[in-house]
């Protein structure tokens, strides 16, 4: 589920550009923030399993050349 | 979270008193402010409680009593139904959320029965009010479930429908406008006024409205995908490690070896005569030191109670003035005594003395006298004594005639040495001259030699010093005795025992702030070897391709935690920072002319300090309208900073204000909030009178708030008026001539 207009502040967002370099770490940081925008009113977020998601996604692990 | 969101409108039906449909359609940010116009218990606090109602089921503004039971569905309308009919009353609101709308309703049906009356003292009749989950409803109606509910619809730009959403509605509702920060964009005056009681709305305000949590919560998450799920031998070098970095896991979050929060048998500070059930401090690691925060801040807060108690003096000048009161009574102690010294110096001088002063004459013909003889050879027999001893013992003259004894039993047969030893004798039973000759010294240096000093010293002298002792014992009184006066109001025990709890607590404070050291230094130390034992086990899993992937994510996981952790700590120093020194530049404005404090502060736990001329703490002590006003402009400023563009609904804010804050107000709000859809609820006399000149010199017309703010922006005006039933009713009105005029 999404909510186009839900998103990440600027101040955050900025910050992220400003500390972290590398694009591909940027945006895996973003891709949990947003997940966590979605936890908001949840006290028990199944987060174990989206997270595995995400860095299976953005950092997949391949043998030698793991790409992290 | 949205970031730009307007209320386009507001549609009651028969919610409490507003009978029948009512619609409020508010002003965009571009087409200026809106304001309800009513009277107190006409239905402004319950517009805000409608959009709460609307969105989060909770219904918290203008409540005095907790047992509150007037029915939410309007009681003219329910009586009108009559028995064995429907009855519905509903909320909805539309809001602008970016490109998108969003209809957000909240209906509650039920069946009317037979409602249920109780009798009062005075024969009156009330509705009586019956509890269904989390509905109250009137007696005697049943609520129909399968025709109540949420629900939450949505157009996107361009579509003239809206249609219903999938997701589940209170997520939805949570991501647009979060239910922690309805306090933050429906404002009601109580909470205005109350804003600074605890720092607890600081907290929140910042990290809710800057998204802190998101990251917190996000480096809680990450931090919980580096636990190693890989079994390993227990006992074999992988394993030591594992157990150690478990270890420290378990000192940080204060886990115990099951995974279970864990708590140490210290019981937590709790405020003297405070009834509540016991709770005990976390073990170890972050919980610990949040619970010593918490607890540092709660301490402090009491601090600043018993300051308040003590009189209009804060915690750090309560201590001072018991600390100068115990100084200046050791000071009175030892100014009572020299002045007693001094008293007795210049009495004794004055009986003592000052016959010298009467036989000076005598004196000087005296010392006259005896340094005539002096001249003469007379020497003081005590001299010639001694020179006679000393000729005997050398055992010659200094005519060099020989003294050496020559007895012969008990005669001197050396007639020299006889007679020398006899006028030894006489001289040592002749001490007249002597007498003389010290009198001459003693008259000679004491008085005549520096007769006008001697004067001074023995009278002037200590005559000034006992003024002087005198003064410093009155002047010490005086500051005792004012201290008294100050520290007076509660009387001296209830002082004591209330000093004594001030310094308890900051010895109290003072413990905590050293074991949130303590634990601080061993986390350091833990994350240290935590990353040491992770990079062996990364060297000795190099052949097990299972570890080698959970290494692999694991390394990840870390430096993803550290990023989040970096940016959490400079977003939330740097928000921090920008929202205190906005607050204060807005407070300043607001307050310009009448401004009584000097400096603004948010600390690092987010307490707060503002600080009085007299660099004294005084939020808690504040004034209505000073608290209100620095309250609206936290709140000001916290949307200026995060840039989060949500709607303001103030409720009453102005009753309380002065007229010269009043103006300012009016002055700077249009242009603070510029862009911004602000909507007050306001009484005639809080927006239409006159701001009442209260001599402060400044020419300002004859203009009320309302006007002041309309020359600046439009306003969209309605007035709510209530009928002898006590229905509510909402019409559009115009502000003419200094009167509102419904359309």
């Amino acid at each position: 589920m999404s909510i186009t207009t839900s998103r990440i502040s600027d101040p955050i967002l900025k910050k992220i550009e400003k500390t972290v370099k590398d694009p591909k770490e940027r945006q895996f940081l973003i891709d949990l923030l947003e997940r966590e925008l979605s936890y908001i009113d949840k006290d028990k977020p199944e987060f174990r399993k989206e997270f595995k998601i995400i860095i299976e996604q953005r950092f997949p692990f391949r043998g030698k050349d793991n790409g992290a | 979270m949205a970031h730009d969101i307007r209320i386009i409108s507001v549609e009651l039906n028969n919610y409490r008193q507003f009978y029948g449909k009512q619609t409020v359609e508010f002003s965009s940010r571009e087409e200026g402010f809106t304001t309800l116009i009513g009277e107190n218990g006409e239905g402004k606090s319950n517009l805000l409680n409608a959009i709460n109602w609307c969105f989060y089921k909770f219904e918290p503004h203008g409540k005095k009593d907790a047992n509150y039971s007037a029915p939410i569905l309007n009681s003219t309308y329910l009586l009108e139904v009559g028995e064995e009919k429907t009855a519905r009353t509903s909320v909805k609101v539309l809001l602008q959320v970016g490109d998108e709308q969003y209809s957000i309703s909240r209906v509650l049906t039920v069946l009317v029965h037979k409602i249920e009356y109780e009798k009062l003292s005075d024969g009156e009749k009330m509705m009586k009010m019956a509890m269904f989950a989390d509905d109250k409803v009137p007696s005697g109606c049943e609520i129909l479930h399968n025709e109540s509910g949420f629900k939450i619809k949505k157009k996107i730009r361009g579509e003239s429908d809206f249609h219903e959403i999938t997701d589940d509605y209170n997520t939805v509702i949570n991501q647009i406008l979060p239910r922690g920060l309805s306090i933050f964009f429906l404002l009601d005056g109580e909470f205005l006024e109350k804003f600074w009681d605890n720092f607890e709305s600081v907290e929140n305000g910042i990290e809710q409205i800057s998204q802190l949590h998101l990251l917190s919560d996000a480096v809680e998450h990450v931090d919980d995908m580096t636990v190693r799920h890989i079994a390993v031998n227990t006992g074999s070098e992988e394993g030591i490690l594992n157990e150690k970095i478990d270890r420290h896991r378990n000192y940080e979050k204060s886990l115990d070896n099951d995974g279970n929060e864990a708590f140490s048998q210290k019981i937590r500070w709790v405020k003297i005569g405070e009834t509540q059930k016991e709770e005990y401090y976390h073990t170890t690691g972050k919980p610990r030191i949040n619970d010593l925060e918490h607890d540092i801040k709660k301490m402090e807060r009491r601090s600043q109670e018993i300051s308040r108690s003590i009189g209009n003096v804060n915690a750090a000048s309560a201590k001072v003035l018991t600390d100068s009161l115990e100084t200046n009574e050791k000071l009175l102690d030892t100014a009572k005594k020299d002045k007693k010294r001094t008293e007795e110096t210049h009495r004794d001088n004055l009986i003592g003395d000052s016959a010298y002063v009467f036989t000076k004459n005598a004196l000087e013909k005296t010392v006259e006298i005896v340094q005539g003889f002096q001249k003469q050879g007379e020497l003081p027999n005590e001299t010639r004594k001694t020179f006679t001893n000393d000729l005997l013992e050398r055992e010659y003259c200094i005519c060099h005639t020989d003294l050496k004894s020559n007895k012969v039993g008990a005669e001197e047969k050396n007639t020299a040495r006889a007679e020398v030893e006899k006028a030894r004798d006489i001289i040592a039973g002749d001490v007249g001259l002597d007498i003389s000759v010290k009198m001459r010294y003693s008259f000679k240096d004491k008085v005549l030699d520096d007769y006008t000093g001697f004067l001074e010293k023995t009278f002037g002298d200590p005559a000034e010093k006992f003024r002087t002792a005198e003064k410093a014992e009155a002047e010490l009184q005086a500051t005792v005795k004012g201290i008294r006066t100050q520290l007076g109001s509660a009387g001296d025990a209830k002082i004591t025992a209330l000093i004594d709890e001030q310094d308890h607590i900051l010895e109290e404070i003072k413990t905590a702030e050293e074991k949130i050291h303590e634990i601080g230094v061993q986390l350091k130390a833990n994350a240290d070897d935590t990353d040491a034992c992770k990079q062996k086990l990364i060297r000795l899993s190099a052949k097990d391709s299972r570890a080698k992937k959970v290494n692999h994510d694991m390394q990840i996981w870390d430096k993803a935690k550290s990023q989040l952790e970096k940016i959490l700590e400079e977003l939330k120093e740097e928000v921090r920072v920008q929202v205190q020194d906005k607050t204060w530049e807005i407070y300043r404005e607001i307050m310009y002319g009448v401004e009584k404090f000097k400096k603004f502060e948010i600390r690092a736990d987010y307490s707060v300090i503002l600080l009085n001329q007299q660099n004294q703490n005084h939020i808690v002590d504040m004034a209505a309208g000073q608290s209100l006003f620095l309250a609206i402009s936290f709140v000001t400023a916290l949307r200026e900073i995060t840039g989060y563009k949500f709607p303001l609904v103030i409720d009453t804010p102005l009753g309380k204000i002065a007229g010269t804050s009043k103006y300012n107000l009016a002055k700077i709000l249009p242009s603070h909030l510029k862009g911004e859809q602000l909507t007050f609820l306001a009484t005639d006399t809080e927006w239409i009178a006159e701001i009442p000149d209260i001599g402060d010199g400044k020419d300002r017309g004859t203009k009320s708030f309302g006007e002041i703010i309309a020359e600046q922006i439009p306003i969209k005006h309605f007035r709510i008026k209530q009928d002898k039933h006590g229905n509510s009713t909402i019409k559009p009105a115009k502000l003419e001539g200094g009167k509102l005029v419904v359309d």
